[in-house]
């Protein structure tokens, strides 16, 4: 009884964003608007491409132009086929730590607060406390929950400033209480 | 924030924003963005292009014995044209419609406080107190006052729909000195 109490108390979790959660965030935001079809699709054709290009090489190449026509094609196929796995979280993670080093100012620390009936959020300049309901959405990954107030605004709560078990029971509370608007993606 | 200035407001304002409302006002945003935002200009540059094509015609036919290629050359550019004008702005309009549906604390009505150093905006869940320095620039327009490029919010739309002439003009003053060349009026 006293456990199952304990287990329904408030989550804090007080954090001010460092680079690496802010990077975090902003990649696992990127990963969590991907379409499963659309990375098949592009990791498939990026395939083919490299394939077509091989063989092409191999076999039908027969001046320097033509070689190096088919070896293009190789190495479009392989930006194809990994944007999505590495080209594109790199030019995220680049943009985030650009724009985390020039925007220092607008990194404020922050306190999330998940109640079993609501969740509040407290910058300097940001308060707000209200139903889950509220949320457009919420996502997880190894490192970061995204709450989504709105498609453009996302809160990142980092995993780093929770226990193992404030963990867990955020998990099982965001997934109670938002159903199919909760994603989870790569935790263990 | 400890140096919050409390003093008189500038304006008190209440108000609910509605899908049309975010909508138009985020299509203004778009448009104030740079000149190449502008479906005008877009298209202008289009037209431009398929003038270009079109005049290249006597000179690629006497040369190819063909005029298909700047023919597409304008009909693409004309296709262009009529996108921007036409479509874009729908695209833009229905991003922004899902942008606003996808916030619910964006359609509640709240109260808005615009101070000398910053804006305190309420409603029935949040509190957002912003220093003005915080958004990176301010738009005018008839209808409403679009603060871009804020910290916890992106936008803040100010309806002055109710407002007298004199207390939009005294909005529209402060905003003039406190944004200065990062205030546009359209």
């Amino acid at each position: 009884m006293h456990e199952e109490e304990r287990d329904k108390g408030p989550v804090t979790v007080s954090s001010l964003p460092t680079k690496e959660d802010f990077i975090e965030g902003k990649a696992a935001a990127c990963r969590a608007v991907l379409r499963p079809n659309e990375v098949t699709f592009l990791r498939l054709a990026g395939f083919l491409l490299v394939l077509s290009g091989f063989v092409l090489r191999v076999f039908l190449a027969v001046n320097f132009y033509c070689k190096a026509v088919y070896m293009l094609l190789v190495v479009l196929g392989m930006v194809i086929g990994f944007y999505y796995d590495s080209l594109q979280p790199y030019l995220v993670r680049r943009r985030a730590a650009a724009y985390y080093d020039s925007h220092l100012e607008r990194m404020l620390a922050q306190a999330v607060i998940f109640r079993e009936s609501t969740v509040s959020i407290s910058t300097d300049r940001y308060h707000a406390e209200f139903p889950y309901s509220m949320l457009y959405g919420a996502y997880e990954d190894g490192k970061v929950f995204l709450l989504y107030t709105g498609l453009d605004e996302i809160w990142a709560v980092p995993k780093r400033a929770m226990t193992r078990d404030d963990c867990r029971k955020v998990r099982e509370l965001l997934a109670r209480r938002l159903n199919e608007k909760y994603k989870q993606e790569g935790v263990r | 924030m400890s140096t919050f200035y409390e003093g008189e407001p500038v304006q008190k304002l209440e108000q609910q924003l509605t899908q049309p409302d975010f909508e138009t006002a985020f299509l203004s945003y778009e448009h104030s963005v740079s000149p190449l935002h502008r479906p005008a200009v877009r298209a202008g540059i289009c037209v431009t292009a398929a003038v270009l094509f079109g005049s290249m015609i006597p000179w690629y036919a006497a040369r190819f014995a063909t005029v298909w290629l700047p023919l597409c050359g304008i009909l693409l550019a004309l296709a262009l044209a009529v996108y921007f004008c036409r479509e874009q702005p729908k695209a833009v309009r229905r991003w922004a419609g899902n942008l606003f549906r996808s916030n619910r604390m964006l359609s509640l009505p709240c109260s808005v406080t615009v101070y000398r150093d910053s804006v305190a905006v309420k409603n029935e869940y949040e509190t957002l107190t912003l220093y003005w320095t915080d958004y990176g620039a301010c738009l005018e327009t008839g209808q409403y006052v679009i603060l871009s490029g804020g910290v916890s919010r992106n936008f803040l739309i100010l309806k002055k729909q109710g407002l007298t002439g004199e207390q939009q003009a005294a909005l529209s003053a402060h905003f003039r000195n406190t944004f200065a060349a990062r205030y546009r009026r359209r």
